[in-house]
């Protein structure tokens, strides 16, 4: 018998946060849902591009010096918390 | 995920044992994703950069007076640090300014690109341009799971955990997220193509 998946299972299988078994279910009732199959295509091609496009800033060099010199005097400084 | 040849643990070990370059290493191996998720959060460099700062010290603090704990993995943990102190600031300031860097252009011009052909180059800066703004206009809730989840590497039970919604709310959430970038890049003709995005 075929498991019934929801969309939202979708999203842990595409994002890979299932467990080898429901995942080897799902990819099974893929096969006799057209529907699904059509929504996780979409929802992993959407996710490919995301990943793709990396968007990555890097942050000012003095930001990092000063994360740096903070770290170096820590013994300096009092630990508030 | 990438693969080092000293992991972030041993880093943290020697770092422990007072070793500033280790942390030195930490900090340039992270800079950009731990700056790039605060700044999609509060859309203010300079903010960002203040934030940036703060998380960091909060590491310091916590590695240096012993009370790291080496069970979890560092990244994650900035992270939530980072995220935190980014949603505190956000939800304080609740407001939408222009990312503007020194030299007066966009934030999201600055950002990298593989390097690749002229052709292939140009098509994903003009998808890239697209999606930075699809993401901007998808609701804050839709937005910050997608962040949480693409940009700081979080899980969704941690996302729920650090959201206060059930798991099923953040896979709901990031399931719309994607369906609504989905729909605006249909309508934009953006379509996934292995051969500019290569895996």
């Amino acid at each position: 018998m075929i498991q019934i998946f929801t969309q939202n299972d979708l999203i842990r299988y595409v994002y890979q946060e299932m467990s080898e078994e429901e995942s080897s279910k799902l990819a099974e009732a893929l096969l006799f849902d057209d529907e699904l199959m059509d929504v996780y295509q979409k929802l992993r091609a959407t996710k490919q591009i995301l990943e793709a496009e990396n968007l990555s800033v890097e942050p000012p060099h003095r930001a990092v010096d000063n994360i740096l010199s903070y770290s170096k005097s820590f013994d300096l400084h009092t630990v508030d918390k | 995920m990438k693969k080092y040849s000293v992991s972030d643990s041993q880093l943290v070990a020697l770092y422990r044992k007072g070793n500033e370059e280790a942390f030195e290493k930490l900090v340039n191996r992270h800079k950009a994703k731990i700056y790039t998720a605060i700044l999609l959060i509060v859309k203010d460099r300079y903010t960002a950069e203040d934030l940036m700062q703060e998380t960091f010290i909060k590491v310091v603090n916590t590695i240096k007076s012993g009370r790291y704990n080496e069970e979890g993995k560092f990244l994650p943990w900035v992270m939530r640090i980072a995220h935190n102190l980014s949603i505190d600031h956000f939800r304080k300031n609740r407001r939408y300014p222009t990312v503007i860097m020194e030299d007066g252009s966009n934030v999201f011009n600055t950002l990298s690109f593989s390097e690749d052909s002229v052709e292939s180059i140009q098509i994903r800066k003009d998808t890239h341009s697209m999606l930075k703004q699809f993401i901007r206009e998808l609701p804050d809730a839709q937005r910050e799971v997608l962040i949480m989840r693409h940009y700081m590497d979080m899980s969704f039970k941690e996302i729920a955990d650090n959201t206060g919604v059930s798991i099923n709310t953040a896979l709901g959430r990031m399931r719309y997220a994607l369906i609504n970038l989905r729909k605006m890049m249909d309508k934009h003709n953006i379509a996934y193509d292995p051969n500019i995005y290569p895996k």
